[in-house]
């Protein structure tokens, strides 16, 4: 700071407190605010103790220097000052009173410093403020601090921010000065929390001043421009007025707290994107207490509907009236208030509209008030849906305000993923499925995605799935396959394999036991107490709610045979389609599910893909036209692992495809990279393929087993260790199954005639026997140990044939 | 010995395509030696060059056969495969059926394959090819004509011919006399 900066102790912690370690925020911004001994919790309050924990200081750490003890002797203030502190008083969380004072709380979404420093930096400055500087602190001082864009509240809030940024901004500097008064101050340190600055003490004179921890203040007039960026404008009275332009950064202050911790993270993004709106000076309070009176409003609302939500229902539409305003930040509040206002009042059953019969029925208060609160709140609910589908729909206002359309968005998918057994879930589907149809991925698509992934997985009953899955398979029908594959990739999430799987045993078990049962002779007194009996326990059972095998049966296949169709086309039609890769994988996946039958379909459908699909490579790896191959190729045999045994089919144009891309994949340096976390890397591929391939099948002759094993022996010389590994193994465990591969590596008589042809693309042709595997001997030399062993011991098994 | 004509060469060539296909080139560029057919008393026979100009050497009367025999040609010029190309047959083919060891037997003594002793078929085998029969031990036991394709087969009965009798490895045993 100065230079008049002494080696003043500092009542900071050295960094091995063992304090927690979210500790106060850096930057200035909107954002969380965390309290230095406080976790991030919805609900701060129960979170922070009345006193905070103080770790004791250990003695032994302590080293005092001379210089030091030289420095203290010469500066008994200082020591005198730190005796008089009161750790009791430090020790007591203020921030829980002033959270409870607070009715605005801003949480931040800053980034935090390096922790220590920061906590000590909370204790010591406070010490050492001066109530005088927080007056100097003013508007313009808060924006030439740090250079984030949002400023702290400057009415209401500003305490506690300013205290941050205060802390904040020394800390940078103040980093290296605190580590070397650790050990001096670790002996009379305690954790002082933060405490109002008006309790402060008045500091020692040779602490650091606290203006030399602020950044350097700079001054409002330095700031300020000297000339104006608007020119001067003439109001109704007829004055003509200079005009200041507005900074965005003041709307952010006073925000709601709303339980949404991330309303703040749209508010930073409105932030950015909003415009400087030119105001007059005499409106510039008026329009912040506007905001603040909606606010006020918000929250009176919200509460009082969540206090008693049958009597207070009206109020919903007083909400809906808020969301209607013009202002941005307004609106995305209301919106986001009455998403938490709906998913706390929302009952946990689906409201029915009542018959005639029932409505005409005299009933008591209580059953007419819950009546009534029904209404009201299905009406204002679709309301509410029908503005949020308003807003996402609309074109010219997502160029805007594209924050708007996200907190939109997101309301939309919470009420989807929490409320799915609700009133309006198709509507709500509607929306979100149209939302992902873009085909340039973005935020919003994702957003509905990982809702519809959620509502698959939680799904119980499978009518929700069907409804999702009826509605996007439309959706991309009509948008002609042109969609991203991160929707055909929601499918996978879809819980039908599970569901599904001992279909074959039950079925037979209610068969044999229709047929055993026989028409018993019932009079008619029996037959009249059996049928009671028989609707009592169907109600019963629909009390129960347990949902019944054989209807989520139904679904699951009506929602299968959806998907099959879809993914039967999309194989058919489209080829090419970028699609595919996440098509294989679904049918792969749920292959097991379907009639034997389709398979030849499948397996007719699937070769025309392979052969369609080009052979370039791109960029050291795999290009995409093989790695579709691959994944066909794997795909198929993994329909033909399942069920499909029954079939006994020996797919020789796949085994040749394979033994193609072997070859080429020797030339792809990049063999192991992986495009990205979802995709599997080309040696994975070709990995597991070889694994399906040959491993699990019984019968596959030999000639082609040997024939592989030559080639990607040799293919493997090139390729990275972890490669080397795989098919060493591979091979390893090839010989170990099949005892004639042994001529391969034994080299005593001649197993067959003529001679190994190695470039031949047939593996059922290029005589592989006529050879032996002469690379194990160069295995023996590789740089990597675990290869080497693995080499010996194919060529000479622990049995020792 | 003398060369085939084309007539005879087009004849041949088109009766091993049914069971090799394309692989016909692999038969006579062979990377050792280059292997031709030759015509000796109504049999075409295979082998190397070498062996060519070595057999020719010996008189038509006095020489029995040379090199591998592929087949006769009947008189009126239709080409019949014997189970002496076997081996060739089998490395080549195209298309292959693996049967059961319960059916090997009543393969080997001439028989047709019924379904029930399928064990295994190459994938798309079309109606009417040449196919070669092993046995699950993938050794060659002969070779035949299919009766129907390999997505019809499935709904066929168990008792139902599903491969043709063309020849066998039996026959070495049985037509002992006729082969040579």
């Amino acid at each position: 700071m100065g230079s008049s900066k002494k080696n003043t102790k500092k009542t900071t912690k050295p960094p091995n407190n063992k304090k927690t370690t979210t500790t106060v925020t850096t930057t200035v911004k909107a954002g969380k605010k965390k309290n230095g001994t406080a976790t991030k919790s919805k609900n701060p309050l129960d979170n922070l103790p009345d006193y905070v924990q103080v770790p004791n200081a250990e003695e032994d750490n302590v080293d005092i220097s001379d210089e030091d003890l030289a420095f203290f002797a010469e500066n008994r203030d200082f020591g005198k000052f730190l005796k008089s502190m009161d750790s009791k008083e430090l020790t007591k969380n203020e921030n829980k009173k002033k959270m409870v004072a607070s009715t605005e709380k801003k949480k931040r979404a800053t980034q935090t410093i390096p922790d220590p420093t920061t906590a000590e930096l909370t204790s010591s400055d406070e010490d050492d403020y001066n109530d005088d500087d927080l007056e100097d602190f003013n508007q313009s001082d808060l924006e030439s601090l740090e250079d984030e864009e949002d400023l702290p509240s400057i009415n209401g809030g500003s305490d506690d921010d300013d205290e941050d940024e205060l802390m904040i901004s020394a800390s940078d500097d103040e980093n290296d000065l605190l580590l070397d008064e650790e050990d001096l101050l670790e002996a009379m340190e305690e954790e002082p929390v933060k405490k109002k600055r008006k309790q402060q003490e008045p500091n020692a004179s040779d602490e650091e001043m606290d203006y030399e921890l602020k950044p350097r203040k700079v001054a409002g007039e330095w700031t300020k421009k000297d000339y104006h960026s608007r020119l001067p404008i003439k109001l109704p009275g007829g004055k003509v007025t200079q005009v200041q332009p507005n900074f965005s950064d003041e709307e952010k202050s006073d925000q709601e707290e709303v339980e949404e911790e991330e309303v703040v993270e749209e508010e930073e993004e409105m932030d950015e994107s909003e415009i400087l709106v030119p105001e007059e000076p005499e409106r510039k309070l008026t329009k912040k207490e506007y905001l603040l009176s909606k606010k006020e409003e918000l929250a009176q609302t919200a509460s009082t509907i969540q206090e008693d939500p049958e009597a207070n229902a009206g109020l919903l539409k007083t909400l809906r009236k808020v969301a209607n305003d013009q202002n941005m930040t307004i609106k995305k509040l209301a919106l986001l208030t009455q998403l938490a206002v709906y998913k706390d009042i929302i009952p946990g059953y689906r409201i029915r509209p009542l018959t005639e019969k029932e409505e005409s029925v005299k009933v008591s208060k209580d059953v007419k008030r819950l009546r009534e609160f029904e209404k009201t709140l299905l009406s204002n609910y679709e309301s509410y849906i029908k503005d949020l589908d308003i807003i996402l729909k609309d074109k010219k206002g997502r160029e805007q305000d594209p924050s708007l359309v996200l907190v939109a968005m997101r309301c939309l998918c919470e009420l989807l993923t929490t409320k799915t057994h609700f009133n309006f879930r198709l509507n709500l589907m509607v929306t979100i499925v149209s939302r992902m149809s873009v085909v340039n991925w973005n935020e919003v698509a994702d957003m509905g995605c990982k809702a519809m992934i959620t509502v698959f997985e939680n799904d119980e009953s499978g009518r929700t799935s069907l409804d999702a899955v009826t509605m996007m398979t439309r959706m991309i029908k009509s948008k002609n396959y042109a969609v991203h594959e991160n929707v055909i990739n929601s499918f996978l999430h879809l819980r039908l394999r599970d569901e599904l799987a001992p279909l074959a045993s039950r079925s037979d078990d209610d068969e044999s036991r229709g047929k055993k049962r026989k028409k018993q002779f019932l009079n008619k007194k029996a037959r009249k107490a059996l049928k009671e009996t028989k609707e009592i326990e169907k109600e019963f059972k629909e009390a129960e709610a347990v949902v019944s095998k054989e209807e989520k049966e139904k679904n699951h296949t009506e929602t299968l045979k959806l998907m099959f169709a879809f993914y039967f086309r999309v194989l058919k039609k489209q080829s090419q389609s970028p699609l595919l890769p996440a098509v294989l994988q679904g049918l792969a996946k749920f292959a097991h599910l379907i009639s034997v039958d389709f398979f030849d379909d499948l397996l007719n459908a699937l070769k025309i893909v392979l052969e369609s699909l080009d052979h370039k490579s791109s960029g050291g790896t795999a290009g995409a036209g093989t790695r579709k191959r691959l994944l066909c190729i794997i795909t198929a045999f993994e329909l033909l692992s399942g069920q499909g045994e029954a079939l006994n089919y020996d797919l020789k144009a796949y085994y040749s495809e394979l033994y193609g891309i072997l070859y080429e994949a020797a030339f792809h340096y990049m063999v192991e990279d992986k495009p990205s976390l979802e995709h599997l890397s080309e040696s994975e591929m070709l990995t597991r393929g070889l694994e399906l391939m040959f491993l699990k099948k019984r019968q596959v002759p030999v000639n082609r087993m040997a024939a592989f094993i030559k080639r990607f022996s040799v293919v493997a010389l090139n390729m990275p260790s972890k490669t080397v590994m795989n098919c060493l193994q591979l091979v390893k465990r090839l010989i170990h199954k099949d005892r004639r591969l042994d001529a391969l590596v034994q080299s005593e008589d001649r197993a067959a005639s003529g001679i190994y042809m190695p470039y031949l693309q047939d593996p059922d042709l290029c005589n592989p026997f006529g050879t032996s595997l002469y690379e194990l001997f160069l295995y023996k030399d590789h740089y990597d140990p675990a290869i080497r062993t693995l080499a010996q011991s194919i060529q000479q098994p622990p049995e020792s044939a | 010995m003398r060369p085939l004509t084309n007539e005879e060469t087009t004849t041949l060539f088109e009766k091993l395509a049914k069971y090799i296909g394309s692989n016909i080139k692999h038969l006579i560029d062979r990377p050792d030696e280059t292997y031709c057919f030759r015509l000796h008393k109504d049999r075409v026979y295979y082998l190397s060059e070498k062996m060519v100009r070595v057999a020719s050497s010996i008189g038509r009367d006095h020489l029995g056969s040379a090199g591998v025999c592929f087949g006769k040609f009947t008189k009126t010029g239709k080409f019949t495969l014997h189970v002496t190309a076997l081996d060739y047959l089998a490395q080549y083919a195209k298309h292959k059926i693996w049967i059961k060891p319960n059916g090997e037997m009543t393969y080997l003594y001439g028989n047709n394959v019924v379904k029930a002793h399928l064990g295994r078929i190459t994938d798309d085998t079309p109606e009417h090819t040449g196919v070669v029969i092993y046995s699950m031990t993938d050794m060659p036991l002969g070779f035949g004509v299919t009766a129907r394709s390999t997505a019809e087969m499935k709904k066929l009965q168990p008792t139902d011919i599903i491969v043709f009798h063309q020849a066998d490895v039996g026959e070495y045993l049985r037509s002992e006399d006729t082969l040579l």
